[in-house]
C-alpha cells in the first residue's frame, strides 16, 4: 500500500511540474488576415455596449462575418481582458475598456496601435473630432483606443426649482455653491449632489484642477497637499452641507439615480447618463431637468471621461476588427449609433447637427470650448490604486476624522508609494 | 411565585416574537417588494400591504434569456458539486472512520482545517492565474471540481461520524460472506449511512447554491450563477429595486421552501456533524 | 474463527485508506498547488499592468505590507468583526437558545424561522439589507424616524457602515449559534439540572454551574466555527459596502481582493494571501482542542 502511495505521489509531482511549465507565455506572430467566419468582441455592460450589440447584425449582413459577444461586468472586466490578451491566443478581436485603464493596457502592450488605421480612414475621419478629443485614446503619443463615448462633466439642474427661486445656471463654482445654498435653505430640495462615496476621486479631481492644482508633477511626485489642492478640497467638503443625507455612501451611478428619483437642485455628472435622465419611465423628474456646462474655477477645467474601444495586440483578425470598428464608429453611422441608445461620441458632425441637438440638448455641450482646459483621467499605469488610495484618504477627510490639511498631507505620502511603482518614461 | 412565573412567560414569549419578526421581516420585505410597481418600491411611508401587486418584475426577469440560463447553470453547478462532493467525500470519510490512526494523519488534518479556515481569496488569486494560463476559466467541470475541494473539509467532517457509527461487525459479516471491500462499502455501509449522506447532500447543495467568489472570479459569462447575477444589481443604473428584489427572491424562495420541508433532517445533520466535529 | 476475525480486521483497515485517494488527487492541484503558486508569486513583482520580465523581489512585498497603513487597518477591521462574532453573537445566541429551549412547544416553527436566514445566499441577503439600509428611502431609517431615534447614514458613514455589516452578519450567524446550542441543550442529560433545582439553585446559578459546563463541547464547536467564518467574511461586505466607506469595512480578505482585482497587483495580493494562510494555522490547535473535548 505504501508503495502504491509512493508511485502515486511521484506521478502527481511530475504532473504538477508539467503543469507549471505551462506558465511560459506563448506569443504568436502577427495576424493572418484572411476572412474569418466570426470575430469576438469583448464588452462591458453599458448603453454603448447595448448599441453595439444592436447594430452588429447590420455589419454581419454586409461582410458575412458573425460577431460573438462576451460581456463582463465592470468590476472584473479589465483584469479578465488583460489576462486573456497576455495569453497571446487571440481570444478577442475587439475590446471595450474604461479610459482609466488605458495606461495600464498600453503599458502592458495589450493593444494594437491604431494610428495607421485612423490616419488612412476616410470613413472614420479623425478630423471630425476636435484636437482634444482626437488624443483621447493616446498613450505616450500613440493611439491605442478609439473614443467610444464622450462624457465630460456637465451640470444638470432642476429647471422648475430654479424658476421658482429665480436662479440662473452657475457659470462659476462660487455661483454653483450659492445656488446650492439657496435651494437648500428654501427647503424645496437638497441643494446639490456630487460624488463623495467610492467614486469621490472623479469629482475631487475636477475640483482640484478647477482651483489650478495638479495631482502630480512631471516627475510623478504627488502634489495633492499644495495650497490649491487644499483650497479645492475645503470647497469640495463644504459643498457637503447642501448635499442630501447619505451622500457619503453614493457611488457614481447613485448621483444620477438620486437626482432623477428624489428632489435635488443640481448635480455635476458625466453627460453619458443622458438616456436614463430624460426617459420618463426611468426618471421621475425627467420633464424638469436641464443641462449647462460645468462651472469654472480659476481654471476652466473640464474633466473628460468615457469608454474606449480598441484591438487587442494578440488578435488574429486585426483587419476585420478594424473594419468592424470603422463601420460602427464611423461618421456615417454616428447618428444611428446615437439613436440606438449609446452615450454620444462627440464628433463635430454630431454636436453641430441641428436636428440631433434639438432632440438631445446635451449634445451641444460635447463640443468643448477652446477656452477650456480638458483633463482626461491621469495617464497612470497605477491609476486603479491611485484612485482607491485617494478616495480612501478623502473618506477620512469627509468624515471629519482628520482635518483637510492633515488628511491631504497623509494622502500625499501614501500616493508617493503608489507613484513610485509607475514606470519611468 | 405566580407573578414570577407569569413574568417569565411574558418575557419568553416577547423574546420569541422579536426573534421571529427579526428573522422573517427582511424576507417578507424583499418578497413583497418584488411584487411592487417601481413607484411603490421606494414610497414613503413604506407600503406594507397597501399596494397593488404586479408580476412585471418577474416577467422582466424571465423574459431575459440570460436569466433563465443563469438559473439553469446554478442548478447544474449545485447538483454537480453535491454529487461529486458526496462521492469523493464519502470515500474519504469512510477511510478516515475505519483508520483512526495512520501515517500522514496529522498532515491530512492540518490540510483540512487550513482549507476550511483560509479565506477564499487566498486560493482564488493563484487559481485565477493558473486557470487563465490553462484556459480553464469558465469551464463548469472545473468550477464544480474546485468547489468540491473547497467543501471537502465540511463533507468529511460531517460524514465521518456517520460512518464510524456503523458497527464494524456488519462489515466483518460481509467479509466472511466473501464480499470485496468495495462491495461491502457499496452494499452494506452506504445504505446504513444514507441518513447522514442525504443530510450532507442537502447542505452541500446549499453551500454551492450560495457560492459567490468562485463563480464570479473563475467563471465567465456562460457559467454565470445566480449569486453572480444578483451581485450585478448593485450598480443598477436606476433605482430598479423591483427586479433586484425579484432576483433575490428567486434565490431565497427555493431555499426557504426546502428548509421547511427538510427541516428536521437539516438539524439532525447540522447537530450531529457539529457535535462530533 | 478467531484467527479469521483478526485477519479480516487487518484487511478491512488497509484497503479503505485507498478510498481517500480521490480526495488527494483533487486536493493536490486545487489546494496544494495554488498555495505553492501563491507563495511563489509573493516573492516576485508580477502585476497585470506591467509586462514581463518579472523580477524576484524577495520579501519586498511583505516589507511594504508592514509599512502600509492599509494593511494594519485591515487587520484591525478583521479583528473587530471577529470580536463581534465571539463576544456578541455567541452570547446572544446562547441566550436565545436557552429561552427557546424553555418554550419547546413551538420548537419546529422557530427552528424554520431561524434556519432560513442562516441558509440564505449571503449575496441575496446583503442586497436585501442594502436597500433596507438606504439612508433616505430605506425602511430601517423610516422606522427609526418614527421612533424619534437618530437615523445614521448606514452605508456612507464610517462607523455606521461597520455596524451595518455586523448587523447583517449577525442576522445570518446568530441563528447558527442558536440552533447548535439548542441541539446541545436537547441532548443534555436532565438529571444534573434537576438535581440543581432540587438543591435550590437559582436559574442563573444553575446555568452557570451546570448547564454551561455541560455545553462545553458544543460551545467550543460554535466558537471554532464562528472564529473561522468571521475571519473569512467576504460576500456580505462585498455587496454591502465593498470595503468602504474608505477602508472602514475593508477586512484582510477584501484588501487581498482589491489588491488582486482592482489594482491588478497579483504578487502583492499573493503576499497578503500568504499572511492570511499563516494566520489560519493556529486554528489547527483550536480544532484539536474541540476534537479532544467532544470525544
Amino acid at each position: 500500500m505504501r508503495k502504491k502511495f509512493k508511485v502515486f505521489g511521484t506521478v502527481t509531482a511530475v504532473l504538477s511540474l508539467l503543469l507549471s511549465s505551462a506558465f511560459v507565455a506563448t506569443s504568436s506572430s502577427s495576424a493572418a488576415d484572411k476572412k474569418p467566419s466570426a470575430i469576438n468582441v469583448f464588452l462591458i455592460p453599458s448603453p454603448s455596449a447595448d448599441a453595439i450589440k444592436k447594430l452588429a447584425p447590420k455589419w454581419t449582413a454586409k461582410t458575412g462575418i458573425k460577431v460573438n459577444f462576451t460581456e463582463v461586468e465592470y468590476g472584473t472586466a479589465h483584469q479578465k481582458a488583460l489576462l486573456s490578451i497576455q495569453t497571446g491566443k487571440g481570444e478577442q478581436d475587439v475590446v471595450q475598456f474604461d479610459n482609466t485603464f488605458l495606461a495600464a493596457f498600453a503599458n502592458a502592450k495589450a493593444l494594437t496601435q491604431l494610428n495607421s488605421y485612423t490616419s488612412a480612414s476616410k470613413e472614420y475621419d479623425i478630423n471630425d473630432f476636435t484636437p482634444a478629443l482626437q488624443q483621447y485614446g493616446d498613450f505616450g503619443g500613440k493611439k491605442f483606443g478609439l473614443m467610444l463615448s464622450t462624457e465630460p462633466f456637465i451640470q444638470w439642474y432642476r429647471s422648475d426649482i430654479y424658476k421658482s427661486l429665480n436662479l440662473k445656471p452657475a457659470k462659476t463654482w462660487d455661483q454653483y455653491k450659492a445656488n446650492a445654498e439657496a435651494i437648500q435653505k428654501s427647503g424645496k430640495a437638497s441643494g446639490q449632489l456630487i460624488g463623495y462615496g467610492p467614486a469621490s476621486t472623479w469629482w475631487w479631481m475636477q475640483m482640484v484642477w478647477s482651483f489650478g492644482g495638479k495631482l502630480y508633477d512631471s516627475k510623478f511626485n504627488p502634489t495633492v497637499d499644495t495650497k490649491e489642492a487644499i483650497a479645492a478640497t475645503k470647497f469640495y467638503k463644504d459643498l457637503l452641507k447642501s448635499a442630501p443625507k447619505g451622500a457619503l455612501g453614493f457611488n457614481g451611478d447613485d448621483v444620477t439615480i438620486q437626482f432623477v428619483s428624489t428632489d435635488i437642485g443640481q448635480i455635476l455628472q458625466y453627460s453619458g447618463y443622458a438616456s436614463g435622465v430624460f426617459d420618463p419611465k426611468m426618471s421621475k423628474n425627467a420633464k424638469n431637468i436641464a443641462v449647462t456646462p460645468a462651472p469654472a474655477g480659476k481654471v476652466n477645467a473640464i474633466e473628460l471621461a468615457g469608454w474606449n474601444i480598441g484591438i487587442p495586440s494578440d488578435s488574429k483578425n486585426k483587419t476585420w476588427a478594424w473594419d468592424f470598428l470603422e463601420y460602427m464608429l464611423g461618421k456615417t453611422n454616428a447618428p444611428n449609433f446615437l439613436n440606438a441608445g449609446a452615450a454620444a461620441i462627440g464628433r463635430t458632425s454630431i454636436t453641430t447637427n441641428k436636428a440631433l441637438v434639438a432632440k438631445n440638448p446635451y449634445l451641444a455641450l460635447l463640443s468643448l470650448p477652446a477656452s477650456a482646459t480638458v483633463y482626461t483621467y491621469p495617464s497612470l499605469v497605477t491609476w486603479p490604486e491611485f484612485d482607491k488610495v485617494s478616495s480612501d484618504g478623502l473618506a477620512s477627510i469627509l468624515s471629519g476624522k482628520v482635518s483637510v490639511e492633515a488628511g491631504l498631507k497623509k494622502l500625499n505620502t501614501a500616493l508617493k508609494a503608489v507613484l513610485a511603482k509607475e514606470p519611468k518614461p | 411565585m405566580q407573578i414570577k412565573k407569569r413574568l417569565a412567560k411574558i418575557f419568553v414569549y416577547s423574546v420569541l416574537t422579536i426573534t421571529l419578526l427579526t428573522s422573517l421581516f427582511p424576507i417578507f420585505w424583499t418578497i413583497s417588494t418584488s411584487f411592487k410597481k417601481r413607484v411603490d418600491t421606494f414610497a414613503l411611508p413604506p407600503k406594507f400591504f397597501n399596494f397593488s401587486p404586479t408580476m412585471d418584475n418577474y416577467k422582466k426577469l424571465f423574459s431575459d434569456p440570460t436569466f433563465v440560463k443563469v438559473y439553469l447553470n446554478t442548478i447544474l453547478f449545485t447538483l454537480g458539486a453535491a454529487f461529486l462532493s458526496i462521492c469523493i467525500g464519502s470515500l474519504a470519510a469512510y477511510a478516515l472512520a475505519r483508520n483512526p490512526r495512520f501515517r500522514g494523519k496529522t498532515t491530512f488534518e492540518i490540510l483540512l482545517i487550513l482549507l476550511r479556515a483560509m479565506p477564499g481569496v487566498v486560493l482564488i488569486v493563484p487559481l485565477y492565474d493558473l486557470c487563465s494560463k490553462l484556459h480553464l476559466l469558465g469551464e463548469l467541470p472545473v468550477l464544480i471540481t474546485i468547489i468540491t475541494v473547497f467543501n471537502l473539509p465540511f463533507t468529511i467532517w460531517m460524514l465521518t461520524p456517520f460512518f464510524a457509527a456503523i458497527p464494524i461487525e456488519l462489515e466483518e459479516a460481509g467479509m466472511v460472506d466473501g464480499l470485496s471491500t468495495w462491495q461491502i462499502f457499496r452494499q452494506i455501509v452506504i445504505p446504513l449511512a444514507l441518513p447522514g449522506i442525504s443530510a450532507a447532500a442537502i447542505f452541500l447543495s446549499l453551500l454551492t447554491w450560495n457560492e459567490f467568489l468562485v463563480p464570479v472570479i473563475l467563471g465567465d459569462q456562460s457559467t454565470q450563477t445566480l449569486p453572480v447575477l444578483i451581485s450585478g444589481f448593485i450598480s443598477a443604473r436606476t433605482l430598479d429595486w423591483g427586479p433586484m428584489a425579484a432576483a433575490s427572491s428567486l434565490a431565497i424562495i427555493p431555499i426557504a421552501v426546502l428548509t421547511v420541508f427538510v427541516q428536521r433532517k437539516l438539524v439532525v445533520g447540522l447537530s450531529l456533524g457539529a457535535l462530533k466535529e | 474463527m478467531r484467527g479469521a476475525r483478526l485477519a479480516s480486521v487487518g484487511k478491512s483497515s488497509r484497503a479503505p485508506l485507498a478510498f481517500s485517494l480521490p480526495a488527494w488527487i483533487l486536493i493536490i492541484p486545487i489546494f496544494i498547488l495554488p498555495l505553492g503558486l501563491g507563495l511563489y508569486l509573493s516573492v516576485f513583482d508580477k502585476s497585470l499592468g506591467f509586462p514581463q520580465p518579472i523580477n524576484f523581489v524577495g520579501l519586498a512585498n511583505f516589507q511594504s505590507d508592514v509599512k502600509n497603513s492599509n494593511f494594519y487597518s485591515a487587520v484591525k477591521v478583521t479583528a473587530q468583526f471577529m470580536a463581534i462574532a465571539v463576544f456578541i453573537q455567541i452570547p446572544i445566541g446562547i441566550f436565545l437558545a436557552m429561552v427557546l429551549h424553555s418554550a419547546s412547544k413551538f420548537a419546529s416553527m422557530f427552528r424554520s424561522s431561524l434556519l432560513i436566514p442562516m441558509l440564505l445566499t449571503p449575496v441575496a441577503v446583503a442586497l436585501m439589507w442594502r436597500f433596507m439600509f438606504s439612508s433616505e428611502l430605506g425602511i430601517i431609517n423610516w422606522v427609526l424616524d418614527k421612533m424619534t431615534l437618530a437615523q445614521p447614514d448606514w452605508l456612507g458613514s464610517v462607523t455606521a457602515a461597520f455596524f451595518a455589516v455586523a448587523i447583517v452578519d449577525s442576522w445570518q450567524s446568530i441563528p447558527f449559534v442558536v440552533l447548535i446550542t439548542l441541539a446541545g441543550l436537547a441532548a443534555m442529560p436532565v438529571a444534573p439540572q434537576e438535581a440543581a433545582m432540587i438543591d435550590g439553585a437559582s436559574t442563573i446559578q444553575r446555568i452557570r454551574y451546570v448547564t454551561l459546563p455541560l455545553l462545553k463541547p458544543v460551545l467550543l464547536v460554535i466558537l471554532l466555527i464562528r472564529i473561522i467564518d468571521s475571519f473569512k467574511l467576504f460576500d456580505i461586505i462585498f455587496i454591502l459596502t465593498r470595503g468602504g466607506p474608505g477602508t472602514a469595512t475593508q477586512t484582510l480578505s477584501m484588501l487581498d481582493y482589491n489588491t488582486a482585482f482592482t489594482f491588478l497587483a497579483t504578487s502583492r495580493a499573493a503576499a497578503i494571501g500568504v499572511v492570511l494562510a499563516l494566520m489560519s494555522l493556529p486554528l489547527y490547535y483550536l480544532w484539536k482542542k474541540v476534537i479532544s473535548v467532544s470525544s
